[in-house]
């Protein structure tokens, strides 16, 4: 049946076959390793798993309001990560990056400790989709249409 | 469609390419030139980022050109590899080297606006790792046109590898929404419309115009020595073959 | 004078920001270049070919 196409057709169906199992093929791969192309477990899908204490891995989501908490030794800050389903206390002792900010994203890597508190060693900010002049944000605040945070 | 035939005639194309090349250089200058007066004197700092947020204006146009030069890539490939047509793998082997130096860009600036924002240079999410292989596709692709020396293999050989990594498109497109990233989400071309407020955008606008005019320009360029590559060869095999 | 000053400080993120525009501008002016020269040499060896081979059709011609 396939010979009786012109060459034109046949190479035009071989590329589109070819590109179709490739595609799919990738695509169940990629399914497949879902969760090792993520780069960061959030407060919610860590309740889900059981997570040694002392194994390293990276947890995301958003500083919560009113939770940044300095320590008197300069150096260490206590924050708590959440999605706004679960939360969990963290710990770090370091400079922190420009746009840590409560209410902002947030990657934090490190481990849980025995008190389920995540002990941060590096702190990656995330920042969020928004770009608008400082006057712009300030005005939609006080008007109180501000949909992030 | 007839006209699409013409337009695929190398010659055809030599000659309407040299009328384009003029506006879209002089498009190139002014476009870029306005946009980076926009951008550094007229357009306001973030309100989260401060004035980090200016590298949008390189970062963003380099970055979505890396992709769209590797679709061209793509699509040139399939009709010359289905019509069997020398001028498609021509665009492809001439737009090569400028997705790659576009990617460069786009991974480069990315860092310079990575390390003051987020506190780190590189991260190995699935945007920024989509987009480095990205890059070794064009370096691949590229490497393949030089390795092979007859020269209809090597465009077969580089075709494959231009429609095969075309697969990568989506995911740096989408990968920032399929899974979690350091990286943010789309801001431009999302359902609810751009979270960017207008005075940023529109200098991003005119920059992203006056890169496409430049590639419009050097693509030209590079076709333009393709094709006079091909009559050099020509004329080498027809002395050849006379001695 | 301020004014200049505060401009190239980029609020602090000078060295980020400049080097960024920098790279960009190095990356895009020296393929320009790159692909304008080669498409001059090409066009070159072409002419010369071009008349080789004119000279070369001639001479072959007249020989026998």
């Amino acid at each position: 049946m396939l010979r009786n196409l012109k060459p034109k057709r046949r190479r035009l169906l071989f590329l589109l076959s070819g590109i179709f199992i490739l595609g799919i093929s990738l695509g169940l791969a990629l399914l497949a390793l879902n969760e090792q192309v993520d780069l960061f477990l959030t407060p919610t899908s860590l309740s889900k798993k059981t997570i040694e204490v002392n194994k390293r891995f990276k947890l995301g989501g958003l500083v919560k309001k009113n939770s940044i908490r300095r320590l008197e030794d300069g150096i260490t800050t206590l924050f708590i990560i959440t999605d706004n389903n679960m939360s969990i206390a963290a710990e770090f002792k370091g400079v922190l990056p420009n746009l840590f900010r409560e209410g902002q994203g947030v990657v934090a890597e490190g481990k849980l400790n025995p008190q389920k508190i995540f002990i941060a060693s590096k702190i990656f900010a995330k920042h969020d989709e928004n770009y608008l002049p400082p006057e712009i944000a300030d005005a939609i605040k006080k008007e109180g249409q501000w949909k992030g945070e | 469609m007839k006209k699409l035939h013409k337009l695929a005639n190398p010659g055809k194309f030599y000659r309407l390419s040299e009328k384009i090349l003029p506006w879209s250089n002089l498009l190139a200058i002014s476009l870029c030139g306005l946009g980076l007066y926009l951008g550094l004197f007229v357009a306001p700092p973030d309100y989260q980022q401060g004035e980090t947020v200016r590298i949008i204006y390189v970062h963003v146009p380099a970055a979505t050109l890396a992709s769209l030069v590797y679709a061209i890539m793509a699509i040139t490939s399939a009709i010359s590899f289905i019509w069997k047509n020398p001028l498609g793998s021509f665009i492809a082997k001439a737009a090569a080297p400028i997705g790659a130096a576009f990617t460069i860009i786009a991974i480069i600036t990315g860092a310079l606006w990575g390390k003051p924002t987020w506190g780190t240079w590189w991260i190995w999410d699935a945007r920024l790792t989509s987009v480095l292989i990205l890059f070794f596709l064009y370096l691949g692709y590229i490497g393949v046109w030089q390795i092979f020396e007859d020269q209809n293999k090597a465009a077969k050989a580089a075709a494959i590898i231009a429609l095969v990594g075309a697969i990568n498109l989506p995911i740096i497109k989408f990968s920032v929404d399929w899974w979690n990233t350091l990286h943010q989400g789309a801001s431009i071309i999302r359902l609810d419309g751009p979270s960017i407020h207008s005075d940023i955008l529109i200098p991003l606008i005119f920059m992203w115009l006056g890169f496409i005019s430049y590639l419009i320009s050097v693509l030209i360029i590079r076709i333009q020595s393709e094709i006079t590559l091909q009559k050099i060869r020509a004329i080498q095999i027809m002395i050849s073959e006379q001695k | 004078m301020n004014e200049i000053y505060i401009f190239f400080g980029m609020g602090g993120y000078a060295l980020y920001v400049w080097s960024s525009f920098g790279f960009t501008l190095i990356i895009m002016l020296s393929l320009l270049v790159k692909s304008y020269k080669n498409n001059k040499y090409n066009l070159k060896t072409y002419e010369e070919l071009k008349s080789y081979s004119k000279r070369f059709k001639e001479n072959n011609v007249k020989k026998p």
